[in-house]
């Protein structure tokens, strides 16, 4: 039996099937749980505003327009939220566990590839950490939840000068500091 | 543009994001196809975005959705109904709040008349407070109603007011309590 629409379980919990919502948490909550970490580079704190963003969506559900795809929606509450959780402290200390640098199974069987995969990905996740909150965030908004530069600017609730300025920085000092690390 | 003067930097970035408009991107499209220079610079540009993008994704430590749901049910959740109830006691408790110190007024002159000082001027000076109040509350600094200083009859006529609104309050009040009674048996 095919799983029901995004739509259908948005439906269905809105009605008190909060089962309903389960199902929906269990689709997106590697993406949200990424779009945190990528933003906080700490998975403990991600793991807690991934579930935090969640409860935040459950309660705004009535506002959400159920004609819109769920998993951008929440992705964006989640980005919001740990933007405001950079705002209030200081970025916890990251924590690059060899755990993390496990990415799901790509189908790459050979063994070298694999290590150079996962080390590329270090080099990468270390120089988006290293990025001040805001460059971070419009390098989310925008090479992982696609977002147009009109939306990334409603989103992050600045000008769209700034947006194309940020990423045009965010793209250099990462290109920067790849190069010097290749 | 000319095959001399080169594109600036946001308008590669802007091209590769597709937000570039319909003539900013041909024009972009025909130098690109006659500068080597410029087409060099934008497949390293899109070579560091396809970088940036392949990152893989982490998995979870652990499945969020029994947590989700366990602080979802431990939280009744407000009906769109019992949202509706609560905002016209909220309006009829405004109200309630604007009236009654002005008609209590009337009542407190009533009760001044013949009684010596201090405690006719005190009974005077609370009579004067709320009116204040009442007309602060309801119309802003300074206002006073109609009926302050009007015959009995008038204030018979607000007190039959005042009735109804105290009845929709204690209905909805009871409405409230015995929906939030049922509402967190149901989510127990």
């Amino acid at each position: 039996m095919a799983d029901p629409p995004d739509n259908d379980l948005v439906q269905r919990t809105r009605q008190g099937d909060h089962d309903a919502y389960g199902a929906l948490v269990l689709r997106y909550q590697t993406a949200v749980f990424n779009v945190c970490l990528r933003l906080l580079g700490n998975p403990r704190a991600a793991e807690d505003l991934a579930q935090e963003a969640f409860l935040r969506g459950f309660q705004r559900l009535d506002s959400f327009d159920n004609q819109r795809p769920f998993g951008p929606w929440i992705r964006r509450i989640a980005t919001n939220l740990c933007l405001n959780h950079l705002k209030r402290r200081q970025p916890s200390t990251m924590i690059l566990s060899e755990e993390l640098d496990r990415p799901q199974s790509s189908g790459e069987t050979d063994p070298v590839r694999v290590l150079v995969r996962s080390e590329q990905a270090r080099t990468v996740r270390e120089a988006i950490l290293a990025l001040p909150p805001h460059y971070r965030a419009v390098i989310e908004l925008r090479h992982f939840q696609e977002l147009s530069y009109a939306e990334i600017a409603e989103t992050l609730g600045i000008s769209l000068g700034d947006v194309r300025t940020h990423l045009y920085r965010a793209r250099k000092a990462l290109s920067r500091r790849l190069k010097s690390l290749d | 543009m000319t095959d001399q003067t080169h594109p600036p930097e946001w308008m590669f970035h802007a091209f590769l994001d597709d937000e570039l408009a319909a003539e900013g991107r041909r024009e972009m499209e025909d130098h690109l196809a006659a500068c080597p220079e410029c087409a060099a610079r934008l497949d390293e540009l899109e070579a560091l975005f396809i970088t940036i993008e392949s990152q893989p994704q982490t998995p979870l430590s652990r499945d969020l959705a029994p947590a989700v749901l366990h602080e979802i049910r431990k939280t009744p959740s407000v009906s769109f109904r019992l949202r509706w109830i609560a905002g016209l006691e909220l309006v009829a408790t405004a109200l309630l709040l604007a009236l009654v110190p002005s008609l209590l007024s009337e009542s407190l002159s009533s009760l001044t008349v013949g009684i010596r000082p201090p405690l006719g001027l005190s009974l005077l000076a609370l009579q004067a407070w709320l009116v204040r109040a009442g007309g602060w509350l309801a119309l802003g600094r300074g206002a006073l109603f109609p009926w302050s200083s009007t015959a009995p009859e008038r204030v018979e006529l607000w007190l039959w007011a005042l009735l109804p609104m105290a009845a929709l309050w204690l209905l909805a009040n009871a409405v409230l309590l015995r929906t939030g009674r049922r509402d967190s048996r149901t989510t127990k």
